[in-house]
């Protein structure tokens, strides 16, 4: 090996490892405030150390605000947060999975549909908002929040401002979904599953749906993770039915598949995997549980980092109409869900 | 020469992880994740 090249691999590795060290600080707090929720947790009873990590998180946002510092460790928390999905595949039972697979499949596909046409309907008609903005938060409230708001808002080409104020909205309904849900839960007669996919079928985006379940119960947070999984699964058919509406060209029906695959998210790959490995008995009991552990550990530095992520100011700012549609999409899905889940499950 | 393979690899593996996107970023974290527990675990 040359001299220039040994001086190129020690380059790119300070670049790496200066990259690694500005996470550092940021991590650190998503850890200290994740340790603080437990703790306190441990000691007040009824209360969930998830559900507190998310409120430690979002009141150290918006009391004293997120320093620069700490703002590039904070950002991993989507990271943090598909990691533990993906070693949640650990706990999932394949043969569960396939007894209520297509049941779950049909009934994630009629959710995302109904959500989608009936944010259409009322959108423009009964709210007068703009068809875009409609689309936007028809995508966000059916398939996966502020991930498909962003999506859709690329194949429909929306102007920046109609994006802001529909992801500001389905935050503000992230929000208050993960504080009804669990209450919801305590209060219905569901068990661990139903609750889990009704959870699935019903909040808008990913984090929530898992901390909600998992604040249920270790059942429910699984069944609210695959359901949500299965959901998100659906971006690229929605994506794909929007170009063409939007675009109306024959060539975005003919790229149709590369959409959808592209619509799938990349770490349901890790998660099938894992599963897989998990359920072919290939990991003993002991590695199991480490890897249970590490996901949950995973799970808990996400939401804190979900809750820093919560910016009241900026939920202040959204308009009324989009908080009306996103708000007769949750309650009309939500119940018909909910009905179906009961009868089903 | 051994430093030199060692700083050739990471360089390789970190010029990788800039090209993933965060899916596949975390579908390699998970996988590295479960391989270590499970060459460590009992």
């Amino acid at each position: 090996m040359s001299a220039g090249a040994d001086t190129d691999a020690t380059d790119a590795t300070d670049a790496g490892v200066g990259r690694l060290a500005r996470l550092v600080p940021g991590v650190g707090l998503l850890v200290a405030l994740a340790g603080a929720a437990t703790l306190v947790a441990g000691f007040v009873p009824g209360v969930n150390a998830l559900l507190l990590g998310v409120f430690f998180g979002a009141a150290v946002a918006n009391a004293v605000g997120v320093p620069d510092w700490a703002r590039p460790g904070i950002d991993t928390q989507k990271l943090l947060l598909e990691t533990g999905i993906v070693l949640l595949g650990a706990r999932i039972t394949v043969d569960e999975l396939v007894a209520s697979g297509p049941v779950l499949v049909a009934l994630v596909v009629v959710t995302v549909a109904a959500g989608v046409l009936l944010v259409e309907a009322v959108a423009g008609r009964v709210f007068g908002l703009a068809d875009k903005t409609g689309s936007l938060l028809a995508a966000g409230a059916s398939v996966c929040g502020v991930s498909a708001a962003t999506a859709i808002a690329g194949t429909i080409d929306a102007d920046g401002e109609s994006l802001a104020h529909v992801v500001a909205a389905v935050l503000l309904f992230d929000a208050l979904t993960l504080a009804a849900f669990p209450i919801a839960g305590d209060l219905l007669p569901l068990s661990g599953r139903q609750f889990g996919i009704w959870a699935g079928l019903s909040m808008f985006s990913t984090g929530p749906v898992t901390a909600a379940g998992f604040a249920h119960s270790e059942v429910a947070g699984r069944w609210a993770t695959v359901t949500k999984l299965a959901r998100n699964s659906m971006l690229g058919f929605v994506a794909v039915a929007y170009a063409v509406r939007y675009a109306g060209r024959a060539e975005e029906a003919a790229t149709g598949l590369r959409a959808v695959f592209d619509g799938v998210p990349r770490f349901l790959v890790g998660f099938v995997a894992v599963a897989a490995v998990a359920n072919l008995g290939l990991l003993s009991e002991a590695t199991l549980a480490a890897v249970g552990t590490a996901s949950d550990a995973l799970f808990a530095l996400a939401f804190v980092g979900l809750g820093l992520d919560v910016r009241l100011d900026a939920m202040r700012q959204t308009g009324a109409a989009p908080l009306a549609v996103l708000g007769v999409q949750l309650l009309t899905v939500s119940a018909l869900a909910l009905a179906a889940v009961l009868v089903l499950f | 020469m051994r430093d030199a393979l060692g700083a050739a690899t990471t360089e390789r593996a970190y010029g990788l992880w800039c090209t993933l996107e965060r899916g596949w970023r975390a579908t390699a974290l998970g996988l590295v994740v479960v391989t270590v527990l499970a060459a460590l675990g009992p």
